[in-house]
């Protein structure tokens, strides 16, 4: 599965997302091409990454202050470096895909990463994790490229393969005009379904995780001046060894661009006033600046 | 056609063939200058000196159809709505509440959605402002955070009844209202000389102007209150008085500020008023009728406007309708909690 849909999901973005959509569509106001305009334009010339105008990793965005003000760097921890390698991995199994090579050996490409140098955790594991990812992936896609073929036999192999595996991973984007970092990666955009995709390595559901979607499509919409109206957040865990997918996937309307908005404005002020925010009552077990914080 | 509006001299509202007919006079004889099916209407307003026929107040009862008088300053002067059903059950809640937590946590509500859009509006007209007039920008900015500091506050509030919590809730609400208008005034015109909220006289154009925007805003609440099945006079947050809505005053606080402020100054802002539209009558600050019939048709065109909550497209109108049923809905128990509206932008 990962970004291809499945037979519920699909069924649910027809009879219900999309209808949803066009019925109730998006104010003009809050369309990412008005990024010269008033909501949409920043307060403050700060530019941040994604990951920091949506995290909520630490209950008064203190590590956004530690990150951007004291210019101090977290500690890797065991979720951080799965969500780092699965994240590579996906993208990895994409590009190939994309490209046709659905036989290319996992572990010479993981070995060239060398993430042992840098990373912490039970990394066997997580080594294990994303060799299961990168062969689901791989054979899902072949399989779906398969059918492409034989549902359009003189059809030229690039094309189907565009149709078959219609995802932009990691693409690259510049987020400055609505007061984003100038590379911005996105994780996948389903070209074919116009929908914009956030990947998350863990099972648990938040409301907060559907801002990052529905950030990249307003810095999406302010380059390519095209309406992008459905997101989706992809939840990728493991559980007695075994790979579990799920989807949340949600129309991008006022409500969560506005969200975003305010988020990414309480962000930009608090480093462009350079404030501590505070220690939080507790530190979240994950968060990477919990050797600094520590409550 | 959903509201009809009835805005001048010597008009006559009348019934012919079943149609809601509007009449105006010429000379000896009069002219039908608008004609609708009583099922295609959903309010009557008539705002002007006119009059009208007995058969058409049967006919728009029998279809449901609410008929407002509006006075000069744009209060409701009187109303007609068809009798309610469902009420009883509605009612008692209402009362029994007032005593209760929920009763305590309605008060709550509606000021935390007043607080979080006066955020909004103050907040939209800060980044406006940001390039052309940095120091107006950040005196809204700074007032935004002000706001949002008592709003934090209020959180802290809780109680077991109304009484309990209303001095605090109000205390605050007073404190965040009069940071809100002291930045207002900032970004309206000095010719207005606007420099505070005055409340029912108006001293000044702006108040006048926002006086009449509330008391449409009211009607169109109390409509809503009404449908909803509550009393109008038994409120949560505004303490009982004889002859005083305040349960429409309650609800009214949800939407005064993304209804009325943000209309009101965008007829100042796009210069649609001056300052050579009001006259002081006996202290108090009147517009002429031009400016009323241009702020009633343009709140009245507000109404029937669309906007975007909670993933779905409301008519203003039919929004303030939901939220006075969802208060409905809370006080009958039907619902574990009323959220009020209020929007970021």
């Amino acid at each position: 599965m990962v970004y291809y849909l499945n037979e519920i999901e699909s069924k649910n973005l027809l009879k219900n997302l999309r209808p949803l959509t066009r019925k109730v569509g998006v104010s003009e106001d809050l369309r990412g091409w008005n990024w010269n305009r008033t909501p949409l334009s920043p307060y403050r010339p700060v530019l941040l990454p994604m990951y920091l105008i949506c995290s909520n990793y630490c209950p008064t965005s203190r590590d956004l202050y530690l990150k951007r003000v004291e210019k101090r760097r977290g500690e890797w921890n065991h979720p951080l470096s799965l969500g780092k390698v699965i994240h590579d991995t996906v993208a990895r199994a994409y590009t190939l895909a994309r490209e046709g090579e659905f036989d290319v050996p996992f572990d010479d490409w993981y070995r060239m990463q060398r993430y042992e140098d840098y990373m912490k955790g039970n990394l066997p594991l997580i080594q294990t994790y994303a060799r299961m990812v990168y062969d689901y992936i791989l054979s899902q896609a072949r399989s779906q490229f398969n059918v492409a073929m034989s549902s359009h036999p003189f059809s030229a192999k690039r094309d189907m393969l565009l149709a078959s595996v219609p995802f932009l991973v990691e693409h690259t984007i510049n987020g400055e005009l609505l007061g984003c970092s100038s590379v911005l990666s996105i994780d996948c955009y389903d070209y074919l379904h116009n929908i914009i995709f956030d990947l998350k390595v863990g099972g648990n559901r938040d409301e907060t995780h559907r801002l990052q979607p529905a950030g990249y499509a307003l810095v999406f919409e302010s380059i390519y001046e095209i309406p992008v109206d459905i997101g989706g957040t992809v939840y990728l865990w493991f559980q007695n060894n075994q790979l579990i997918a799920r989807k949340d996937l949600f129309p991008i309307g006022d409500h969560l661009r506005s969200w975003w908005l305010e988020m990414r404005d309480r962000r930009a002020e608090l480093v462009h006033e350079e404030r501590d925010p505070g220690m939080p009552a507790e530190c979240p077990p994950s968060c990477i600046y919990r050797s600094v914080c520590g409550v | 056609m959903e509201r009809l509006v009835v805005d001048g001299w010597g008009r006559f509202l009348g019934v012919e063939d079943g149609q809601i007919v509007v009449k105006e006079r010429k000379g000896k004889s009069y002219s039908v200058i608008c004609r609708s099916l009583p099922s295609d209407l959903r309010q009557v307003v008539i705002a002007g000196k006119g009059s009208l026929s007995s058969d058409a107040i049967d006919v728009l009862a029998h279809h449901g159809v609410d008929l407002i008088f509006l006075d000069w300053r744009g209060g409701v002067s009187a109303r007609l709505s068809p009798p309610m059903l469902r009420t009883v059950n509605t009612r008692r809640e209402q009362y029994r509440c007032y005593d209760t937590e929920k009763g305590a946590a309605l008060a709550k509500a509606f000021i935390r959605a007043k607080m979080k859009n006066q955020m909004a509006v103050l907040g939209t007209y800060a980044k406006t402002r940001v390039q052309a007039d940095p120091n107006t920008a950040e005196a809204l900015r700074v007032a935004r955070e002000s706001i949002e500091r008592i709003a934090s506050e209020l959180e802290s509030v809780s109680g077991t009844a109304c009484d309990a919590v209303r001095g605090t809730i109000m205390g605050m609400e007073g404190c965040a209202t009069g940071v809100y208008w002291n930045a207002i005034s900032k970004i309206v015109d000095e010719s207005f000389g606007f420099n505070h909220r005055s409340g029912r006289y108006a001293g000044d154009p702006v108040n006048a102007l926002l006086n009449y925007g509330y008391a449409i805003l009211e009607g169109e609440c109390w409509r809503a209150v009404h449908y909803a099945g509550l009393d109008p006079y038994g409120g949560f947050l505004h303490v009982d008085r004889p002859g005083r809505a305040s349960m429409v005053y309650d609800l009214i606080e949800e939407f005064r500020q993304q209804v009325v402020d943000k209309s009101t100054l965008k007829l100042l802002s796009h210069r649609q008023i001056r300052t050579e539209n009001f006259e002081v009558v006996d202290g108090v600050c009147r517009m002429d009728d031009a400016t009323r019939r241009l702020v009633l048709s343009e709140l009245l065109m507000k109404m029937d406007d669309r906007v975007r909550y909670k993933d779905k497209l409301w008519r203003w109108s039919d929004l303030i309708l939901h939220q006075a049923r969802e208060v409905a809905k809370f006080l009958r128990g039907e619902s574990g909690k009323y959220e009020g509206f209020w929007l970021r932008w």
